[in-house]
């Protein structure tokens, strides 16, 4: 069993407790407006090209056998190429492939209390793979976090409680025809599992993308804090405010890049305030 | 910070508090005494010809400046030693170029034992000398040195004398009764130190400034020697940590004010490193109540110099190696480094055949390079650590055409590595000899051995090691040798012979090659197995040549890895062809210290700190290396990140790596300060073990620091 991963990043300081390897997942049911992973979208390899790094010398088309629309990721245009302007996306793991990168910072982990962090995508939609590995790492006495937006059957995460951690959960919007409109599918369902997911008493960081004009609002905010608190307060909430550091890849991808902004400072101070008052 | 610390620190940043030297005529009568003699009674005479100097408002006396004499204490460079100046004229500067093409020579730092003086005085050290004396009565040449000691250590008593008077004197004419009454107790404090053994902590601080003009490098293990003395005083209700912060505010003053503020070290922390921490003898961790007072007193004074190292030990809590990493990323002037003592003690132990009791008094002095205290780091050749790949890709064809596989390739590198560091150490000894024609009898007294053996530091006298060869470019043959290895060897993409004529046409018609290499290299900082076990086998090579050599006076050779200030990096690689790595012929080495090639970790941040700690060279062969981390502001400056970092050092420290050192100074900035330099005077980066202003670096450093990947973003 192998699953196609597009990022291993080691030393994360931002996904989970601790210093944590991250790994990213290919592929995503959701297709939210602002993603600044749009290379997860698809569970396939894809070759991507950075026009803006091209100096037009041709060598990636001189080595191409198929055509570079038609590719079977047989590298050579990207080993040809003297800038960095064609890049493969995506490579097959087996899960011992992935414990092998995963147990290099295994003494990182334990001075720092870290781990490991399933991302993606969407990574639960690879649950038979994710279960032998997060398996796997429990075994080895890895703390374990899943990254999910939560659009898939509860049962999944039934299979993979046992070995996992921790839960960083999104949440884009609470009203859930604008959560049709820009995340491609309605929230119902991924309330519902968080719900359920949260009286398992299983620590949850619920992360909360803060976009401009989209969800930035008091009355948003206010929803989902009483949402939550319905279940019992989770671990912790993030607010992260939209970045455009994912915006270049659009265009490798031959998309159109979407235009969000993030809010102001004293915007999102309010909005983490939101999170901090006492309810009533 | 008092008001009167705070004009003094202020004061001696736009001018010394230093006298003017005075030059004096010597009695011709001199020359019927022997060379030695004649040096000391003039360097005597030259001391009590100086005016004594009291800074306004100062509790302490004894600066002591040497620049008119020609005979100084002094260890370094700084005023002139005959031979070895002679030599580091032409052997140091840039201006003649490498020697042989590879070679230059000089520098070097000691760490006088003023614990010693503190403890025992001037008069017990004569009491040293005149068993010495007993024991070397026979032997003429040890007769006339340690003879020479003692007329030396009456000098300093004369000095000490005569700064008690001019107290005296000053307190006859002070109006001021509070001022008066001061210089009163200085005169007595004078009287008492350094001739006879300190009573209490103002008499320690006192000595301790009184004789750091006579070595003044490192103040040494200061938490150390003066932690007895600190206690007591508390104890007894006479010292308050008030009192005891001005003191050493006022000590670590003279020694910002010791370089000469147009000397370029001025805002350099290079020549006054001193240590904090790390592992007494019974094995507890050193770090007490007076290092928290030292590294306070410190960090609240708006100086550039002294600069401190921590001692981090496996028993050092993560709140107090978090507290000083905090310190460390508040101070703009960045005056703290850390180094691993787990990882020096062991070096100490295994590569210089120290015992642990001494081995755990060890200072680290420039670089972060350690002597143990009242021992010495001794002038060290910088040679081109690239020169003996250079010489096997382009004068073995033959028999690297004809080896079967990268082990055979490696032992045609070792046969020329071998042959190298033979010459190296051939060319180092003989300048070591010439310059040990020096005397150095005031140094002398402040080194351990010297007056038991009879023998001055600069002939060996010194029981502290010696260090010498070493060199920039150790990770450039790393690379070099991996790439290969893969290249040639692991992937067969291209023949021995084709990477050699790639390398002869300086890559031209081989650009796909080269595009290669640097997409799919597998360099060093990565935590790629193949490169980390040629980064072993290369110090192992060197660890085997140099373990059972010795330098001239019988002492253990080692190498070192040029920590680098200096553009060594840059004048060494236009002497060099290109390079497997993907270097251009010519191209400076993009490497400072003993980490990655600059730019070439691409793994993350715990990969690369996991291949240099898998290698780290300490552990191999010596006692410094530097290890540059450029990390983004926000692992810096958010406090839940900036302790993640923090771990992550600790992880690194306890797997094995040696010292390290962070910037945060983001890419962009680092550039527009290159191009604007007056407008980013004050943006300030670690570079050497201590700090220095950006823009005061030399060009082919800034670039280097520039190129390296910031990790985190």
């Amino acid at each position: 069993m192998t699953a196609t991963i597009f990022d291993i990043q080691r030393s994360s300081f931002v996904d989970g407790p601790g210093i944590r390897t991250t790994v990213f997942f290919k592929g995503c049911n959701l297709r939210c407006a602002w993603c600044h992973n749009p290379e997860s979208f698809s569970p396939e390899k894809q070759l991507l090209f950075h026009k803006n790094r091209c100096i037009n010398c041709g060598k990636c088309k001189e080595k191409c056998a198929y055509s570079l629309e038609n590719c079977d990721f047989c590298e050579k245009c990207v080993l040809s190429c003297p800038t960095v302007a064609r890049e493969i996306c995506g490579k097959e793991y087996t899960t011992d492939e992935l414990l092998t990168e995963i147990l290099k910072d295994k003494a990182y982990y334990e001075l720092s209390r870290g781990g490991v962090t399933l991302s993606g995508g969407e990574c639960m939609l690879r649950i038979d793979f994710i279960e032998e590995l997060l398996k796997k790492c429990a075994t080895e006495g890895i703390h374990t976090a899943v990254d999910t937006a939560g659009h898939v059957p509860y049962e999944y995460f039934k299979r993979i409680l046992p070995y996992t951690n921790l839960f960083l959960y999104d949440v884009k919007c609470f009203d859930s025809d604008k959560h049709k409109h820009y995340v491609g599918a309605s929230n119902e369902l991924i309330l519902e599992n968080l719900g359920k997911l949260l009286r398992t008493g299983t620590p949850v960081w619920i992360r909360i993308p803060i976009i401009e004009g989209v969800n930035d609002t008091l009355e948003e905010m206010t929803k989902i804090r009483h949402f939550l608190a319905t279940y019992g307060a989770p671990e912790r909430t993030e607010l992260l405010p939209y970045h455009k550091m994912g915006e270049h890849k659009y265009a490798a991808l031959g998309k159109d890049t979407p235009r969000f902004s993030a809010p102001s400072k004293e915007k999102l101070a309010a909005l983490r305030a939101v999170f901090e008052e006492k309810l009533s | 910070m008092t008001d009167r610390i705070k004009r003094m620190a202020e004061g001696v940043l736009k001018k010394t508090i230093y006298p003017e030297s005075r030059a004096i005529e010597y009695d011709r009568g001199d020359y019927i005494l022997s060379k030695r003699m004649r040096e000391t009674k003039r360097l005597c005479e030259y001391m009590l010809a100086q005016d004594v100097t009291i800074p306004d408002g100062a509790l302490l006396v004894g600066l002591m400046r040497f620049w008119k004499c020609p005979y100084p204490s002094d260890f370094m460079l700084k005023a002139g030693f005959t031979h070895t100046n002679e030599i580091l004229q032409s052997f140091f500067e840039f201006k003649n170029g490498a020697y042989e093409g590879f070679k230059f020579w000089g520098w070097q730092h000691a760490t006088a034992d003023f614990g010693k003086f503190i403890r025992l005085g001037v008069e017990g050290v004569k009491d040293e000398i005149r068993a010495s004396l007993k024991k070397h009565e026979t032997d003429e040449d040890k007769v006339d040195f340690l003879s020479s000691c003692l007329v030396m250590c009456d000098g300093i008593i004369a000095w000490a004398d005569k700064c008690s008077l001019e107290c005296e004197r000053l307190a006859e004419e002070e109006k001021d009764e509070k001022r008066r009454s001061e210089l009163l107790l200085m005169a007595e404090n004078l009287k008492r130190v350094p001739r006879y053994p300190a009573r209490n902590f103002y008499e320690a601080v006192q000595c301790l400034y009184f004789c750091f003009d006579f070595l003044s490098d490192s103040l040494g293990l200061p938490d150390r020697w003066l932690y007895p003395y600190y206690l007591k005083d508390k104890a007894d209700g006479t010292l308050t940590d008030e009192f005891a912060t001005e003191l050493l505010q006022e000590l670590f003053i003279r020694v910002q004010s010791s370089t000469a503020i147009d000397s370029g070290n001025f805002t350099k922390g290079g020549q006054s490193n001193f240590s904090l921490g790390g592992y007494l003898e019974n094995g507890e961790d050193g770090y007490n109540e007076l290092s928290e007072l030292i590294v306070n007193a410190l960090m609240d004074l708006p100086l550039y110099i002294p600069q401190v190292t921590f001692r981090w030990t496996k028993k050092t809590p993560h709140e107090l190696f978090y507290h000083l990493m905090d310190l460390e990323r508040r101070d703009k002037n960045q005056r703290i480094a850390f180094v691993n003592d787990e990882v020096k003690i062991e070096c100490l132990m295994k590569c210089c055949d120290v015992p642990w009791e001494e081995a755990v008094n060890y200072v680290t002095i420039g670089c972060n390079m350690i002597a143990l205290a009242g021992g010495m780091w001794y002038g060290t050749g910088y040679a081109n650590e690239v020169k003996p790949l250079d010489t096997t890709l382009y004068t073995r064809r033959a028999d690297i055409e004809a080896a079967k596989n990268f082990d055979e390739f490696f032992e045609i590198y070792k046969e020329e590595l071998y042959k190298f560091l033979e010459r190296d150490k051939e060319v180092g000894d003989r300048l070591h000899e010439y310059a040990s024609r020096d005397e150095c009898v005031l140094g002398s007294l402040f080194m351990t051995g010297c007056i038991e053996k009879g023998l001055s530091m600069h002939k060996g006298g010194a029981s502290g090691f010696s260090e010498m060869g070493g060199g920039a470019g150790l990770m450039c043959t790393v690379d070099s040798l991996a790439i290969f290895k893969q290249i040639v060897y692991d992937e067969k993409i291209v023949t021995a012979k084709q990477m050699l004529d790639a390398l002869e046409n300086n890559w031209q018609g081989y650009e796909e090659l080269h595009t290669y290499i640097m997409k799919k290299g597998r360099f060093f900082g990565n935590d790629y197995p193949d490169a980390d076990e040629v980064a072993i086998k290369v110090t192992s090579a060197v660890r085997e040549f140099a373990k059972d050599k010795t330098d001239i006076f019988g002492k253990r050779y080692l190498g070192v890895v040029a920590p680098g200030y200096r553009e060594y990096h840059k004048v060494f690689g236009a002497l060099t062809g290109a390079t497997p790595d993907g270097r251009y012929k010519g191209e400076p080495f993009k490497t400072i210290g003993a980490g990655q090639t600059a730019g070439r970790d691409r793994e993350g941040l715990s990969a690369l700190l996991n291949s240099v700690a898998k290698y780290d060279p300490t552990r191999h062969f010596s006692g410094v290396t530097v290890t540059n981390i450029n990390l983004d502001s926000s692992l810096v400056y958010n406090d839940e990140n900036f302790d993640k970092t923090v771990r992550m050092i600790e992880t690194y420290f306890s797997m094995g790596g040696a010292q390290i050192q962070i910037n945060s100074v983001s890419t962009e900035e680092l550039i527009a300060a290159k191009a604007d330099p007056e407008k980013y005077k004050s943006l300030r980066v670690r570079v050497s073990g201590f700090s220095e202003y950006f823009v005061n670096l030399y060009e082919s450093l800034q670039d280097d620091i520039i190129a390296r990947t910031v990790h985190g973003k």
